[in-house]
């Protein structure tokens, strides 16, 4: 579990400005390295347990019992804070359980690594192992999608 | 970043303000950060609450168990299929129990309540590792738990977890309508007890849909199948 002392914090950062609170941020960083451990697995580099942090916080936000308690119980005072904006609106926790549901998994991950993880095209390009032609594509369809969720906000008020 | 101090160019991301921080990053890409942060109060608050939040402490990590086996059944406690007296077709309660006496339900230390032909076990863990697997156990107020299940895989079961105290039943945790089965699984989720009296934390089974939390609650004693272990405040 060296790995799990030299990143673990780190990690449990990550899944904190995800889901917006310690609880289930801790749960879900100790869930990867129980599995990890339990398949033998031994990465240790960040930038691949980043990753994995990212996909299971998304996972366990598209699950709606558990996006409900997360936005119920949610107080913006707490909000991880954001040094980017999206189009003018932050990604706050009620906007990234809507964003979950409009976009597909490949684009909700560049959506967190360029908006909550503040990373630039090209490092988001170089973790995944896609051109940066490629996130910027993605990063059209989310920028589209908050538009569409503003615009029908809008119409809703 | 606090929102008053904005970047004042191109955010230094999270990631690499971690890497900066474990010294992960090669000469070039320190000088670059760090001239950055010289000039960028945003990003340099953030580094400084990584900082600050490295001097938490780490919670212990609950490891699966590659090596542990599933608990047989001794025969006492196998349930019959004709048992219909189990609530919300035939839920198990595994619960704690004081100094390895049977449990009220019946239980005796190392018991496991049989599940379709197999069996299942229960641990619970604290946050600093300490690890109960035997029927007795203590706590102290605040203790954060979280709940290992071992059951054959690819059963299909939904679980509860429920805790008995003096002010009556608890559920402390998001049921798990279908549980991943395996060696030291955890339950999703943690929990805290608090009070300085005795606490029964119970895992309910069931093999017919989410377990009926309605039927738990006032079967403290006396229900067939439930193996007991208390945990005593220290």
């Amino acid at each position: 579990m060296e790995a799990y002392e030299r990143h673990g914090r780190a990690l449990i950062r990550k899944a904190v400005r995800l889901l917006g609170n310690a609880e289930d941020a801790r749960d879900v960083v100790q869930g990867l390295f129980a599995d990890l451990h339990q398949r033998g697995d031994t990465s240790s580099e960040l930038p691949y347990l980043y990753r994995a942090v990212t996909n299971r916080c998304l996972t366990f936000l598209r699950d709606s019992a558990n996006r409900a308690r997360l936005l119920e119980r949610n107080d913006r005072s707490l909000m991880p804070v954001a040094r980017t904006p999206c189009d003018d609106h932050v990604i706050g926790l009620d906007l990234l359980a809507k964003l979950v549901r409009e976009l597909d998994e490949a684009e909700t991950e560049v959506l967190t690594y360029r908006y909550l993880d503040d990373m630039t095209q090209d490092e988001i390009a170089t973790l995944l192992g896609v051109s940066r032609k490629t996130v910027g594509h993605r990063l059209d369809r989310v920028r589209e999608a908050v538009r569409r969720l503003a615009t029908e906000g809008r119409r809703e008020s | 970043m606090s929102g008053a101090a904005r970047c004042n160019g191109e955010p230094i991301s999270w990631l690499r303000l971690e890497r900066y921080h474990l010294g992960e990053v090669d000469d070039a890409e320190r000088e670059r950060i760090a001239r950055h942060l010289a000039s960028c109060r945003a990003c340099a608050a953030c580094l400084e609450k990584i900082r600050a939040d490295d001097e938490s402490a780490l919670p212990a990590i609950v490891p699966a168990r590659p090596g542990a086996r599933v608990r047989r059944l001794p025969r006492a406690v196998i349930f019959s299929s004709t048992i219909g007296t189990l609530a919300a077709a035939a839920a198990v309660v595994l619960a704690l129990r004081g100094g390895g006496a049977p449990s009220e339900a019946g239980g005796h230390p190392g018991e496991i309540a049989r599940v379709k032909g197999d069996a299942m076990a229960f641990s619970l863990v604290r946050e600093d590792g300490t690890r109960i697997d035997g029927d007795a156990g203590t706590y102290r107020e605040g203790d954060r738990w979280k709940a290992l299940v071992t059951c054959p895989p690819g059963e299909g079961v939904s679980l509860d977890l429920v805790v008995f105290d003096a002010d009556g039943a608890s559920f402390p945790l998001e049921p798990s309508p279908d549980f991943a089965c395996g060696n030291d699984a955890p339950m999703r989720g943690a929990f805290r007890l608090t009070g300085h009296g005795e606490a029964e934390v119970c895992l309910a089974w069931s093999s017919a849909g989410p377990v009926d939390r309605g039927s738990l609650a006032p079967s403290r004693a006396g229900a067939p199948g439930r193996v007991c272990k208390t945990l005593s405040a220290r």
